[in-house]
Order: structure tokens, then C-alpha cells, then sequence
């Protein structure tokens, strides 16, 4: 059976139209870039990031005191070694605050007085020491 | 004033109601005791602790008190970052406290360390008040027990009069005595047994002393004792002798003398001294007693 075949264009008339199409699209893109161009801001220098930074600190904060504590001279854990006297005999004389002060006592030695306690101190109810 | 004295947990015990009437509930003390050692006593074989141990990586429903003392002593662990421990028994019998300490004998086998770390496996179920020990794990509260136990009781007995209950060393008031004035309770000298060097006034909470002057034996020719390092999982070897912790309560003082018996004199005062309400007189090996900065408001001029 037999089958027509579609009218074939005219072969004169393809170049002529290729060539408009072709045209038209580069009028186009360049006619684009050109406006984008124009729109566009003139080029500057890029800032260095140390300059944003610099520009964005315009407020100058006071130190915070809990960070940075004023540097005064502390007094040094003060060692006092006494002997038989007790502890109480010692805060008579004058001291540093409590939370230095460091007070030692030699209990190693054979004591005279085996009550424990100054001379006011009734006799203990019950004594502690190592778990008997 | 009435007193009773008796023996309980393989210690002695001291019973004291500042009042006048109410004799028979000092009589009762020793009866509490007894009941609180049936739970807790390692070396009684009915024992519950016994039962739980013998249970590890199994769940076990545990009575009231049980609960709480091991709750408390999950708590002291964590916040002594593991210098107390409820789980050292292991090392504890490998220094060879295995049996009750007067039948410790001397022995020449060597030690095998047994750091401890075990306690932060154990398991708890509040609903069901259930415990779930980690396999070969084992539980021993003899180091915190005797302090719950004296505030317990000072409490109990508190309720009919001010009282105080000493419990081996470890000492709690119920409050001031009934003329206001506080409880003198003597500081004994580890040099000089029986002998106190200091005198301390107590009103309220509690004083413990922990050491290593007098439980102690020998093992592999060196002396030995009950004070576990759970970090070495050996007897720790410091400069401190003996140390009093005056806190608000006995079990915290116990705890507390614990801590620095264990982490040495420098080690152990500097974390007192960061404990609020806490005061502490350690005697150390070279003789001399230290004075934490809060003590001398508690030493009896």
C-alpha cells in the first residue's frame, strides 16, 4: 500500500531563517549582559575581615570585675607550730583570716594533761577515734 | 542522765539520754542495733546484705533500710568521685579482712590489688525498691552503716529527751543537752590509745574518726589495714594517721574522715575545707595535728 510522505519545507527559505534566530539571540545576550552590567555597583576594594571587625566594635565595655579581679597582694598560708599549748592559745595573737591559717600540734609526744581540752573543759561523755 | 553501753557491729557502743525519765527507751537501743546488723553484718551468713551478695547480677527486692543505706552510699561515691566506695569487699578480703577482725590472723601470702570502680554498675529500681548487683560484684556498707546507724538512733532516741549515740567513733547528737549546753566528746589520740588530746563541743549533727591506728594486722610483713584506696585497690598509704570530721551529720563525718584518711593530709583538708559546715583535726603519722580553718569554733577552750 502505498504512503504519502510530508511536504518537505521549501529548501530556499531555512538559511534565511536560521540566520534571523541566530541574530535575534545574540542581539539578546548581549543586550542582557549589558543591562546587568549597568545594574551592577562599581567594583571596590574587598575589606579585610580585621576591618569589618574593627568597624563593628563601637561600644567599649568596662572589664568584668568577676573575669578580672583587681591583682592585690594575698597573704601566704601562715605555718604556726606549737607544741604542747593548745590551738586556742595561739589565736590570741594576732593572725590572718581563718581559711590560711594552717595550726599544727605535736600530739606524739607524752601529755601531761590526757584529759584533752583546756582547763574548762568538762570530761568528754563519749570519745571518737578509729572505729574499736 | 542515763547511759547504756553495749557491743554491736563488731564495735562499742554508747547509748546517752540527757533526761531524767524514759530509762526503758535507752534500754531499747541495743535491740536496734542488733536488727540493723542482721541487715547489714558481712560476716553473719543470714544476713540480708549476704543475700544480695550471694545474688549479684540478679535483681533482689531489699527491705527499707537496706534501700536507704545504699542509696546513701551511692550517693557518697559519687560525690567523693569514688574515694569512698561501697564495693571494695573484694580488695578488703585480699588485704586479708576477710573475717571478723579479732580473728585476723598474720599472713605471709602477698596482696592482689583490686581496684574498684564496680559501684557505678549497680542497678536500682525505686518502684520496687529492687537491687541488681553487676556480676561478681559484692556490697559492703560496714563503711558507712555505723554512722547512719548513730543518727538513726539519736534520732529515735532523741524523741525523749537530748541524746547522743557513739557508735565505734562514730558520734551523733540529737541537739543540745537539756541545759543548752553542748555535748563534750573527747578527740583520742592515736599516739596514746584511750587517751583524748582534744576536746570538742558538739550541739548538733555528728563527729567520726577514721584511721588506720587501730585496725590493722599484718600481711606479707607489712602492717595492713582497713582502709582501701579504691583507685590502687590496696591500703592507702598516706601521711594521716587519724582523722575527726565534724559535720551535720554523723554519716557525712564518717564519710568525710574517710576521704582524707585516703587521700593523705594536703590532699584530704584542701576538699574539706570546700565542704560548707564541715570541720576536721587530722593527726598525722610525723605527730602533728592539723586544724582545719572551722575547728577551733568546735575545740573547748
Amino acid at each position: 500500500m502505498a504512503t504519502s510522505k510530508p511536504a518537505k519545507k521549501s529548501a530556499t527559505s531555512a538559511p534565511g531563517v536560521k540566520l534571523l534566530i541566530t541574530a535575534a539571540s545574540l542581539a539578546a545576550t548581549l543586550g542582557g549582559w549589558a543591562i546587568i552590567s549597568a545594574k551592577e555597583p562599581k567594583p571596590t576594594a574587598a575589606p579585610m575581615p580585621e576591618q569589618v571587625a574593627a568597624a563593628a566594635v563601637t561600644i567599649k565595655l568596662a572589664p568584668l570585675p568577676t573575669l578580672v579581679p583587681p591583682i592585690t597582694p594575698q597573704p601566704r598560708p601562715q605555718l604556726v607550730t606549737i607544741g604542747q599549748p593548745r590551738p586556742a592559745a595561739v589565736a590570741a595573737a594576732p593572725q590572718p583570716a581563718a581559711a590560711t591559717e594552717l595550726v599544727l600540734r605535736d600530739v606524739s609526744a607524752p601529755q601531761v594533761n590526757t584529759g584533752g581540752g583546756g582547763s574548762a573543759a568538762p570530761a568528754p561523755v563519749v570519745n571518737t577515734g578509729s572505729s574499736r | 542522765m542515763q547511759r547504756r553501753e553495749f557491743r554491736a557491729m563488731g564495735s562499742h557502743m554508747t547509748a546517752v539520754l540527757d533526761a531524767d525519765r524514759h530509762a526503758a527507751s535507752v534500754q531499747d537501743v541495743p535491740a536496734w542495733f542488733e536488727a540493723w546488723e542482721q541487715t547489714f553484718s558481712r560476716f553473719r551468713a543470714d544476713s540480708e546484705l549476704n543475700r544480695i551478695n550471694q545474688r549479684a547480677g540478679q535483681w533482689t527486692r531489699v527491705s527499707a533500710s537496706l534501700w536507704e543505706v545504699t542509696h546513701l552510699a551511692l550517693v557518697a561515691a559519687r560525690w567523693t568521685d569514688g574515694l569512698y566506695s561501697p564495693t571494695i569487699l573484694n580488695a578488703l578480703e585480699a588485704a586479708g579482712y576477710d573475717r571478723t577482725f579479732e580473728a585476723i590472723i598474720a599472713s605471709t601470702e602477698p596482696i592482689m590489688p583490686q581496684p574498684d570502680g564496680q559501684w557505678r554498675s549497680i542497678q536500682r529500681q525505686s518502684l520496687k525498691r529492687s537491687i541488681c548487683l553487676p556480676p561478681a560484684a559484692r556490697l559492703d556498707l560496714s563503711g558507712i552503716v555505723k554512722g547512719w546507724a548513730a543518727d538513726r538512733a539519736a534520732k529515735k532516741l532523741g524523741v525523749h529527751g537530748p541524746a547522743l549515740i557513739d557508735a565505734g567513733g562514730d558520734v551523733a547528737v540529737s541537739g543540745p543537752r537539756t541545759d543548752g549546753s553542748p555535748w563534750p566528746i573527747g578527740v583520742l589520740n592515736p599516739f596514746q590509745p584511750d587517751r583524748p588530746f582534744e576536746t570538742l563541743k558538739i550541739d548538733r549533727g555528728g563527729v567520726a574518726t577514721s584511721g588506720k591506728d587501730y585496725r590493722r594486722w599484718l600481711r606479707d610483713g607489712q602492717w595492713q589495714h582497713h582502709l582501701i584506696d579504691p583507685r590502687t585497690g590496696l591500703p592507702a598509704q598516706t601521711d594521716v594517721l587519724s582523722a575527726t570530721v565534724i559535720a551535720p551529720t554523723a554519716v557525712e563525718a564518717e564519710i568525710a574522715a574517710k576521704v582524707i584518711a585516703i587521700s593523705g593530709n594536703e590532699e584530704g583538708l584542701a576538699w574539706l575545707e570546700e565542704q560548707p559546715d564541715y570541720a576536721a583535726v587530722i593527726v598525722r603519722e610525723d605527730g602533728q595535728a592539723v586544724y582545719s580553718a572551722q575547728m577551733n569554733q568546735y575545740v573547748w577552750d
